[in-house]
């Protein structure tokens, strides 16, 4: 656990990696305050209102980035998985959510190179999880993570994010795994997906959660994906 | 008595979620302006040659901290922080530390939000945003 710099940042959205093109990123986990100051009060008071967060990028135009990608590809489509890591290794902090892709802008002027200004609308609040190193797979097999021991297990359930960066060939499934032991796997509900690259999704489960997870990808495919894990 | 450096002096204690003070003085390199403010009132009437002002009630006010940003478990700014914004809790402030006797600034305060931010070719930062609810006590440490 320690302090990061700007290097250990990284920005998925819809199953595109992102951090080639950003050069900056602020995430905003906030409220609306309200004020509920009534006669009687010898100071003014604040009270929480609606969830208000937020996140802001700006970066540098790239025709070979995946942000120019993916700007073309999801902004008339809806909503996506939005995921940032504060940190490259299995168990470092990841903030996630789904969001709009409102607009990607290319201005430009003399003397200076074509910017990015990419918007990203937050469709309700950012979880703040774990993620497993990104992995990537080649060819027949499975990849597995390195696993998280959580110490013990949970019986709130969480929310999974799962993004699917790349598949080059065949067929590439990725999924959420728990265990109690550490030794026998399987599938987190509905945690798994078998897709194409660009594909996010994020998937809500209820009751127990064992004590060990990992993100694993099998099928016979070559590909890269990412997975993120938020006990509550 | 005298005057005071920041460093190694000043310590910054926040609520955390459960409603326990966490000192998050090591990952704090900056924090805004707090103290005692009322609102002033213009009571000024006909009869007066200058303007009169009486004293209301105290005035909201908002304070932030920042500094680096750090994923310390369980007492780091990221895990105490991230969980914050939308709950009212206590912030106290020692100018010159915890001795007894020492000032302390300390008040409830919503949490209006939690900004982690990174920026190319600087350190990963966070920042935090406080609105004062009530009143602020201006006492010692004992």
């Amino acid at each position: 656990m320690a302090k990061k710099k700007s290097s250990d940042l990284a920005v998925y959205y819809g199953g595109y990696d992102f951090g080639t093109a950003l050069t900056r990123v602020e995430l905003t986990l906030g409220i609306n305050a309200l004020d509920p100051t009534s006669l009687s009060d010898a100071g003014e008071r604040a009270t929480g209102g609606l969830r208000a967060d937020a996140v802001a990028l700006t970066g540098l135009f790239d025709d070979i980035n995946s942000a120019d990608a993916a700007a073309a590809a999801l902004i008339p489509t809806g909503t996506a998985v939005l995921s940032v890591l504060f940190g490259q290794a299995t168990g470092d902090i990841a903030y996630s959510g789904t969001a709009f892709f409102l607009a990607a802008k290319n201005p430009a002027s003399i003397g200076e190179l074509v910017r990015q200004e990419v918007e990203i609308k937050l469709d309700q609040s950012l979880d703040r999880g774990m993620h497993y190193a990104k992995l990537a797979k080649a060819g027949t097999g499975a990849a597995n993570s390195g696993t998280l021991d959580n110490t013990a297990l949970t019986t709130a359930g969480g929310v999974g994010y799962i993004h699917v960066l790349s598949v080059t060939s065949g067929t590439v499934g990725a999924a959420l795994q728990d265990s109690a032991t550490g030794t026998l796997w399987a599938d987190i509900p509905g945690a798994r997906v078998t897709g194409s690259a660009g594909t996010s999704v994020k998937v809500s489960f209820t009751g127990t959660l064992n004590q060990y997870t990992k993100f694993t990808m099998e099928g016979t495919g070559i590909g890269t994906a990412l997975g993120i894990l938020v006990r509550s | 008595m005298g005057k005071f450096k920041v460093s190694g002096n000043t310590i910054v204690r926040i609520d955390n979620n459960a409603g326990t003070l966490v000192t998050l003085s090591s990952y704090i390199d900056t924090i805004g302006a707090l103290g005692k403010e009322v609102q002033s009132l213009d009571v000024t009437s006909f009869a007066d040659s200058a303007e009169r002002i009486i004293a209301g009630i105290e005035a909201s006010q908002e304070v932030s901290i920042s500094g680096a940003w750090d994923d310390t478990a369980t007492t780091g700014p990221d895990a105490v922080l991230a969980v914050l914004p939308g709950t009212i809790g206590t912030i106290e402030f020692y100018p010159k530390g915890t001795a007894s006797g020492s000032r302390k600034i300390s008040g409830e305060f919503l949490c209006l939000y939690y900004k982690p931010r990174g920026e190319v070719k600087g350190r990963v930062e966070y920042e935090a945003s406080f609105k004062l609810d009530g009143t602020i006590s201006i006492g010692t440490a004992t």
